[in-house]
């Protein structure tokens, strides 16, 4: 038994995780996840053409035309000797050519899917990007776009030039020697920028230090500022380095790609060389890694089941995640007070919507 | 007192014509007036598909609501099927993509012309009902046009020489890809020109690329220059390579890029003939993906996709 088009259109709701490839702009990609998911369900099986109610005499009624209430009529000797004396005519259904397939064309267009984003990713980038579905994707965005988890990416740069934007193809200001530098070196410059980006992060998250809601809030990943402070990069491993050329990966906040490009660059500074960056991919954001299977290709999605099966991965896996997104008790543990009552008093919508689909 | 008979005479004419259908003056569809027309409903029996003429045919709509099916519809369709020898399913197809066939003012004679001018140039029957099926615009074409470029193709101008081809080599580059006769002869002279210059490839190449890959004088030339550049930095082609190999062409530079890297990671990424493990580049990269896993051994796109995913 193979799902009718009305049924998966129903379905289609949520968020779920599409890889960018890079030098792709981002309405492209939806223009291009839209277009597969139209040609999928314009070939499942649509809904019957619809009738139409036509006025016709006695004599011109067929065998065809004969359902009960037709019947009803012409068996009553009173009501049909009426119809007949005056002329007067029956109703009847009737084959509505308007609403015939070949004339209507598709019965799913481009506007009956609604498109969320979440952080979007640049024009030169690749890597993980979420899209929602719908109003109850908009919902989950919103709740998900809240907490604040950190987006992993990984970077690739190279030694010996310096440029206006960061990137090979900018305007050249410097060449430099980088046969100085040792791993050695780069894990210094790296811990030193981390270490000053995390300070910065507890002095803002406004919260006794020394006790113990701190501590188990830094454990589990939630002691977040609440206030914007630009972008923070929280945890930078370097992985590669082979001769100019070297791999980074770097956990962030509240950041964009070009942040991260400049971040390169600054490294290329402390080094005493210039560094430009080649290749920016992100590698994770939130639940959602490039690792998955239901990370789903953008030129080739696999189906209309298959994203229907993502986004029901992507529920279970937000209420079964201990960070507990939904419940009212952690807001309890860690009350301050400047949060606002309208927050306290909020709902989870994504409870609501998922026990509907369970 | 008022006149009952005077009240009822006013709903008579209603009672009598309500299966009366209230047509616009004006619309940008056909689906007000299919449920009156005849011959709307028959196109529709037959398959056509109304909904891309209203896109791509806009000024045919007039036309189509007018037709009548014994004196417009039937001769044509009659004409298809007695002297083309196209069967019923296959009308759908070509009356889609040519809808001014249909026009009354398009008189058979023309597509007559066209039947004789290709049997005259020794098409046989089944080649040209191939043809219109692959090409079906060609019904409402002028013959004058498909001479001159049929003429230009036999002695194909490049800068300073004709390239002279037999009328064998012509028919079979025509029945490979017979939207060359559309062209106009100046948009195939810009891309003997790129071949000749941006490729740097002598007379007598150009004559054997255009006979092993006639469709390259229909792609436009800024996708071909990258796809050249790729397979001489990538793919490590001679000239010579890249004429032997030219059906490659054909895909698009994305898959190329993502069959070539999978390749690479993969150490199979041999395309010369001399060396061990040799693999040719036309079942590579002009086939399916399935095809292309089956090919190399793989069950599932699985490991292809895993690639991709770390670009």
């Amino acid at each position: 038994m193979s799902i009718t088009a009305p049924q998966a259109y129903r379905s289609l709701k949520g968020l779920f995780a599409v890889y960018k490839l890079p030098n792709q702009s981002h309405t492209s990609l939806i223009d291009q996840v839209t277009t597969q998911i139209l040609i999928g369900l314009n070939r499942l099986e649509q809904r019957p053409p619809k009738c139409m109610v036509a006025f016709k005499k006695l004599s011109n009624v067929t065998n065809e035309d004969f359902t009960w209430r037709v019947n009803q009529i012409v068996k009553d000797s009173t009501s049909s000797a009426l119809i007949s004396e005056n002329n007067l005519s029956i109703p009847t259904n009737v084959v509505d050519w308007f609403d015939h397939p070949l004339v209507q064309g598709p019965r799913y267009t481009k506007e009956d899917l609604v498109w969320y984003t979440g952080h979007a990713l640049d024009y030169e980038a690749s890597g993980v990007q979420i899209l929602g579905l719908q109003n109850d994707g908009e919902k989950m965005l919103g709740i998900v776009g809240k907490k604040k988890l950190g987006r992993t990416y990984e970077v690739k740069g190279r030694f010996g030039l310096a440029t206006t934007t960061y990137t090979q193809e900018g305007k050249v200001l410097e060449r430099t020697t980088w046969n100085h530098i040792k791993p050695q070196q780069i894990n210094k410059a790296l811990s030193l920028i981390q270490g000053a980006h995390r300070n910065a992060l507890y002095r803002a998250a406004e919260m006794d230090l020394s006790s113990n809601e701190a501590y188990t809030a830094a454990c589990k990943g939630t002691l977040k500022p609440r206030k914007f402070l630009g972008p923070l990069f929280l945890n930078i491993k370097l992985i590669e380095f082979s001769a100019p050329e070297f791999v980074i990966h770097i956990t962030c906040l509240d950041e964009s790609c070009q942040s991260l490009r400049a971040l390169v660059a600054n490294i290329g500074k402390r080094l005493y060389s210039g560094a430009v960056c080649t290749k920016v991919r992100r590698i994770s954001d939130g639940i959602f890694s490039w690792d998955d299977e239901h990370t789903l290709l953008s030129h080739k999605l696999g189906g209309v089941e298959r994203v229907i099966e993502a986004t029901r991965d992507s529920y279970s896996r937000l209420l079964n995640d201990p960070r507990d997104f939904t419940s009212k008790r952690n807001r309890k543990r860690f009350p301050a007070a400047d949060i606002p009552n309208k927050d306290r008093r909020e709902k989870s919508p994504l409870l609501i919507a998922a026990s509907e689909n369970l | 007192m008022e006149n009952f008979d005077n009240f009822d005479r006013s709903l008579e004419h209603h009672f009598n014509n309500m299966g009366e259908k209230l047509i616009p003056k004006q619309s940008q569809s056909l689906a007000y007036y299919v449920d009156i027309s005849k011959s709307l409903q028959s196109l529709i029996t037959f398959g056509v598909k109304l909904h891309k003429i209203e896109k791509t045919h806009p000024e045919t709509l007039d036309m189509l609501t007018k037709l009548r099916v014994k004196e417009d519809l039937r001769p044509k369709l009659v004409f298809l099927h007695n002297e083309l020898g196209i069967k019923p399913d296959q009308f759908a197809d070509i009356i889609t993509k040519c809808p001014q066939y249909l026009n009354p003012e398009n008189e058979i004679y023309k597509t007559e012309e066209i039947v004789e001018y290709f049997t005259s140039k020794k098409f046989t029957k089944e080649q040209i009902t191939d043809i219109v099926l692959r090409l079906p615009t060609i019904l409402c074409y002028d013959v004058i046009k498909i001479d001159a470029t049929l003429g230009f193709l036999q002695n194909f101008q490049v800068s300073t020489k004709q390239l002279r081809f037999q009328a064998d080599q012509v028919r079979e580059m025509v029945m490979r890809s017979p939207s060359l006769l559309t062209q106009s002869p100046s948009a195939l002279h810009v891309n003997g020109q790129f071949l000749e210059r941006s490729f740097g490839l002598r007379f007598d190449e150009i004559k054997r690329m255009i006979t092993t890959y006639p469709r390259i004088l229909l792609l436009n030339t800024e996708d071909l220059e990258l796809k050249y550049m790729f397979m001489i930095r990538e793919l490590d082609f001679n000239n010579d390579e890249v004429i032997k190999f030219s059906l490659i062409f054909n895909a698009s530079l994305r898959v190329m890029e993502h069959r070539h890297g999978f390749l690479k990671s993969l150490g199979r990424a041999q395309y010369k003939t001399d060396q061990v493990g040799y693999l040719s580049p036309i079942e590579m990269f002009w086939c399916n993906e399935m095809e292309f896993m089956t090919k190399l051994g793989f069950h599932n796109r699985q490991p292809l996709d895993n690639y991709i995913k770390t670009l």
